[in-house]
């Protein structure tokens, strides 16, 4: 099947193509040099062409997501979809959709590719089950190992090449992409219903720290050639003065590739009257002073969402703070979860420090290389929000519209109203998509090169950014027009994204047998998730860095 | 289920009360015949990380109407009289917050005996309390476990604490993790209009059929003559029903159709959700003549839509 999508402007950020007026032509699900001339002809006039839309930091699928949609069957009630309006499957909606509504809307706004970064080793199974249920894009997980009790076991020895091999057989016994930390350490300090407030704090049950925990996992990476760098959610997230842990964190790094994710959370200091104000300024000095370092915002939008994390005790922070309903999940020998219903309301101090902090990382980070567009969803804002953030970065008359509305006294404090910076649409193209592809090292994403996916997006130039980007005219998936001004016009399925990397580092096979038998409950026989559970798997391989 | 969705619960993997916890409290459940590797596996005997010498290293108490075999594992028993279970574990929360009953007895148990099993749970270094059937099935439906979710976040704010269902009926788990990934609920969807709704009393299985409602039934897997109250099971004999089931049970007795289907587990592989809601890989040991699940319920889809077309022709 070929098509040719003539007439359009194209926005090619890997390629350096800005609003270029050429034909992109597709064959086979691919972009190709030369479609032929009998390839369908898409006329895109009056529109802008871009590669679909790649997100790296999304809570979509596995067991802490399926609590959030559990515990709020209120969050359900006013939408679905239905085959009466021409979808494949039903489902309902609200912050935490279910499987195939989450799939329809990523590729009603032109999203061909999604990331669940947060997938405890032993949900893994239940993670890649819910994916099988997501359509229209393709995915991939992170597994934490942040907390893992048998990382610390070998850190504790100092032990590298075993935490080498360990994470090596934990990468294919997920069949994960990448790895996640959340807090490092706290998770499991949560299980004495304590925390880590410090990078150089000892753990109770383990001699170890999170800088420790955090440099041998970053290393083991690197040695493993992952194709995505460290995924990190620091220590002591949303509470003031988080900006010291964030910038001590990088500093522990020292130049090593490190994604920081959703920032935004950790941007907070204690300065003004009300002991909480927002350190975004300093955090994105600190990123673009350091090239080593990319990362996604995790903006705030207003309204009613839920919070979602593998970092135990700050959900129960925030369940004392608020009342709300609370669900935890420890996970034996892994790392914690927690689940929050929150209301980000704009008469509240915090909540509206908290919105102009994402905003203000967006604005005044240099390099749009090196910050990408997440709501952290669907903690900062459910991701269906990503059109009206898109439309606030873009036009700065909207936004001071926006400013006007909140909160008076945080009005007057935050750094944002002076910020007079707008992004172009093809900035909007790198933090969406090429720049996410290329940190999440796919190389044939995220770009309109011969050779790449053809997952294309096509969106109607329009002056509200808002209506342009919830509404795409077209969406292809793998060269097939998938959806049509905003409407999800065909169901397909994406491939399931993995690594397997290299193993014979070190012998671990009798410490596994050992640790599985002494503390888990599950039989390690039983642990590996197989490939008769991806029923599209796409092995993305690893770049092992040649030693001379 | 009703109670998690009003409140949230404080839990975790079993694997954390093996590891941890050192006092642990059965209420209304007799896991010494309802579950009976549990005590072995996880919540007795089990050795962990800080519980080394297994079954010394923990407390066991056990609540409920009477005495079971479960009480000859236990360090304490503590009788309750029948539906009194709200109203002793209203007193243990008011007890947990420094407060006292006027009462010196609640429930058939002193108020004396509360309060140190409240304090127990104050000093615990992972406190536990697993609950059943006693709770879940009797006078007051979801508000009993309401109550002791309510009591485990509460007991929180003084020690590490957890509550936990003891949930039965092998894969019951997965199936409502499966259902509310897929509609957002976990049981009681009615599908009705086209999308999913919910409504637990309107569309659970035995308020509909005590209703007489349903005017056929395709069982899958359950066996409602047996679990089903009588007055919402004797529907089911003046309807048409189908029911897949690699045995013979009372519902496939009284059934119209009957598909034997593989086994789950037993003949044909597949994933079976643990009461913890951690998915474990299911293989198959013996052989089966019968087809899996899947293919029968598919040909009936892809029969269904064939005859919809052949009606809209005509």
């Amino acid at each position: 099947m070929a098509i040719r999508i003539e007439n359009g402007e194209v926005i090619d950020p890997a390629h350096g193509e800005d609003r270029v007026k050429r034909t992109v032509h597709i064959k086979d699900g691919k972009i190709v040099a030369d479609a032929g001339l009998d390839a369908t002809v898409i006329d895109a006039t009056g529109c802008v062409v871009m590669a679909g839309g790649v997100d790296i930091h999304t809570h979509v699928a596995g067991p802490k997501v399926n609590f959030a949609r559990l515990m709020r069957p209120e969050d359900h009630r006013y939408e679905h979809v239905s085959r009466e309006d021409g979808y494949e499957r039903s489902g309902t909606g609200g912050v935490a959709a279910t499987t195939f509504t989450t799939g329809y809307r990523y590729c009603e706004m032109g999203y061909t590719t999604i990331v669940e970064p947060a997938v405890p080793p032993m949900g893994a199974r239940h993670a890649h089950e819910e994916l099988v249920d997501i359509p229209q894009v393709d995915k991939a997980i992170f597994t934490l190992l942040g907390n893992s009790e048998i990382i610390f076991q070998y850190l504790e020895k100092g032990e590298m090449s075993k935490i080498n091999e360990y994470i090596s057989w934990i990468m294919d016994a997920t069949k994960s992409y990448s790895v996640k930390i959340v807090n490092p350490g706290g998770a499991n300090m949560w299980k004495y219903r304590a925390d880590i407030h410090d990078i150089d704090q000892k753990l109770r049950d383990f001699d170890t720290t999170p800088r420790k925990i955090v440099l041998a996992i970053a290393d083991t990476m690197a040695t493993l050639g992952l194709p995505h760098p460290l995924h990190l959610h620091c220590n002591n997230l949303g509470v003031p003065d988080s900006y010291k842990t964030a910038i001590a964190t990088a500093e522990a790094m020292e130049g090593r590739p490190l994604h920081l994710t959703h920032l935004q959370f950790s941007s907070y200091g204690s300065s003004g009257k009300r002991k909480f104000s927002s350190e975004a300024p300093r955090l994105a000095q600190m990123v673009n002073d350091n090239p080593n370092i990319t990362i996604d915002v995790g903006q705030v939008l207003f309204g009613k969402t839920t919070t979602i994390t593998a970092d135990g005790p700050f959900e129960y922070h925030l369940h004392k703070l608020t009342g709300s309903k609370w669900y935890n999940g420890d996970v034996e020998c892994e790392d914690g979860c927690g689940v929050v219903p929150y209301d980000y309301k704009r008469k509240s101090f915090v909540n509206c420090i908290q919105w102009a902090a994402g905003l203000e990382l967006f604005l005044l980070i240099d390099d749009p290389w090196r910050v990408y567009l997440t709501t952290d969803h669907p903690n900062g804002a459910p991701f269906i929000t990503y059109p009206h953030l898109i439309r606030m970065l873009m036009d700065k008359d909207f936004r001071r519209e926006q400013v006007e509305k909140i909160s008076v006294e945080a009005s007057s404090e935050i750094p944002l109203k002076v910020l007079e910076r707008e992004y172009s649409l093809y900035e909007i193209a790198i933090i969406t998509r090429a720049g996410t592809a290329r940190r999440l090292g796919l190389e044939h994403k995220g770009h309109l090169g011969v050779g790449a996916h053809a997952d294309v997006a096509v969106y109607r130039i329009g002056a509200n950014y808002e209506e342009m980007f919830a509404k795409p005219a077209w969406v292809l998936k793998d060269g097939v027009v998938v959806a049509k001004e905003g409407k999800v016009t065909r169901q397909v399925f994406g491939a399931t994204m993995y690594v397997h990397p290299a193993r014979g580092f070190a012998d671990i096979e009798k410490d596994l047998a050992d640790f599985f038998e002494s503390y888990y409950t599950v039989n390690i026989n039983n642990y590996p998730v197989g490939l008769e559970y991806l029923p599209r798997p796409e092995l993305i391989p690893c770049q092992v860095k040649q030693n001379d | 289920m009703v109670a998690l969705q009003l409140g949230g619960a404080p839990a975790a993997t079993l694997g954390e009360v093996k590891n941890r916890a050192d006092l642990v409290i059965f209420w209304g459940s007799n896991p010494a015949e309802s579950h009976p590797r549990h005590f072995a596996r996880y919540s007795g005997a089990a050795k962990g990380r800080m519980n080394p010498k297994g079954r010394k290293d923990r407390y066991i108490v056990l609540v409920d109407i009477r005495p079971t075999p479960s009480v000859k594992y236990a360090d304490e028993f503590i009788q309750i009289k029948p539906g009194q279970d709200f109203e002793v574990l209203t007193v243990m929360r008011m007890l947990a917050s420094g407060q006292r009953p006027d009462a010196d007895n609640i429930g058939g148990v002193e108020v004396q005996t509360l309060e140190r099993l409240v304090q127990r749970c104050k000093d615990a270094r992972m406190g536990v309390l697993f609950f059943g059937q006693g709770i879940t099935e009797t006078r007051g439906k979801h508000q009993n476990s309401l109550v002791i979710y309510q009591f485990g976040k509460e007991m929180n704010r003084h020690s590490k604490f957890l509550t936990l269902p003891m949930r039965g009926h092998y894969n019951v788990v997965g199936s409502g993790n499966t259902m509310c990934w897929q509609t957002g609920y976990p049981f009681a969807v009615n599908f009705g209009r086209g999308y999913p709704q919910f409504n637990p009393g309107e569309f659970s299985v035995v308020d509909l059929l005590k209703r007489k409602e349903p005017d056929a039934a395709l069982i899958v897997a359950a066996e409602p003559m047996d679990h089903l109250p009588y007055e919402a099971a004797r529907h089911l004999e003046d309807i048409p029903t189908i029911v897949l089931d690699p045995r013979e049970t009372l519902t496939t007795k009284m059934a119209d159709v009957v598909i034997p289907v593989k086994h789950a587990g037993v003949s044909v592989e597949g994933t079976a959700y643990r009461m913890d809601h951690i998915p474990i890989k299911m293989r198959a040991v013996l052989d089966s003549p019968w087809p899996k699940d899947d293919i029968p319920l598919s040909t009936i889809i892809e029969r269904i839509k064939e005859i919809r077309k052949e009606e809209a022709k005509t």
